[in-house]
């Protein structure tokens, strides 16, 4: 096996991640460096999924599976939103979104 | 702990996380972010899911991505530096790590063997337990996708 590591050191790169992320979601204004914040924090939570699994059973495997579809669902509809945003407002900052009224 | 691979695996994980934040292209910020997804997917070829990683490298570091270089090329680059909140995020992300680390140390996750479970197993679980719940979840996408059309229909009418 190439990559030889134990449950922590694997925790440890989740963990990191999921930092980097709660980084990127708190300070970054751009809307999409948010969505790849949010895509980092998924990433975390599928690879803590995915070691536990590695330990254990399929079942995490399978549920990391069902992640990866939602994430991309996810992705679809907040660029769908953002792309909306842009053409009705001429720039998307976030915080001068307050609401989704039609 | 871990192999050098694994920590060189970690270094490029973390370094293209930061980068995609951080770089002050758009371009090179979505580069970074294939480069962290297909990392990813290596970590799960290394745990021995096949299956898992060809998925993230397919749906993912693929599909997610076009989507994004689209997104990039409709709305251009609006990059605004961070005003004063950096610090926070810093020091509230360091904690997040120092005390999730703390507690996975400390809590009694046991470091059993990692297995190889055969792909033929994989199908036979995913068929057997969640076959139905497959079917929900469709049924909850399509619903979602059908609001979201609903609500861009409605505003092209309002306008």
């Amino acid at each position: 096996m190439l990559l030889e590591a134990d449950v922590h050191a694997y925790l440890f790169l989740s963990f990191s991640l999921l930092a980097v992320g709660v980084y990127g979601l708190l300070s970054r204004r751009s809307v999409i460096r948010m969505l790849f914040a949010v895509e980092m924090i998924i990433n975390a939570a599928n690879l803590n999924l995915a070691i536990f699994s590695a330990q254990r059973n399929v079942d995490g495997e399978i549920f990391a599976f069902f992640t990866i579809g939602l994430a991309a669902l996810e992705a679809a509809v907040g660029l769908a939103i953002v792309i909306v945003f842009y053409k009705r407002f001429g720039e998307v900052i976030p915080s001068k979104i307050r609401n989704l009224r039609w | 702990m871990g192999n050098v691979y694994f920590w060189i695996i970690y270094a490029v994980v973390i370094g293209s996380a930061i980068i995609a934040l951080e770089a002050t292209s758009l371009l090179w910020a979505a580069v970074s972010f294939v480069v962290l997804l297909s990392e990813i997917a290596l970590v799960y070829f290394g745990l021995n899911m096949p299956v898992l990683g060809g998925v993230q490298l397919a749906i993912y570091a693929g599909g997610v991505t076009i989507l994004v270089l689209f997104a990039i090329m409709m709305i251009g680059e609006s990059y605004k530096k961070p005003e004063g909140k950096a610090v926070k995020a810093i020091v509230l992300s360091l904690l997040l790590l120092i005390i999730g680390t703390f507690f996975s140390f400390l809590s009694a996750i046991d470091t059993l063997p990692f297995k190889t479970f055969s792909t033929e197993l994989l199908g036979t679980v995913f068929v057997e337990k969640y076959s139905f719940f497959t079917i929900v979840l469709g049924f909850i996408v399509s619903a979602l996708l059908y609001m979201a059309n609903a609500i861009i229909t409605k505003k092209r009418e309002a306008k």
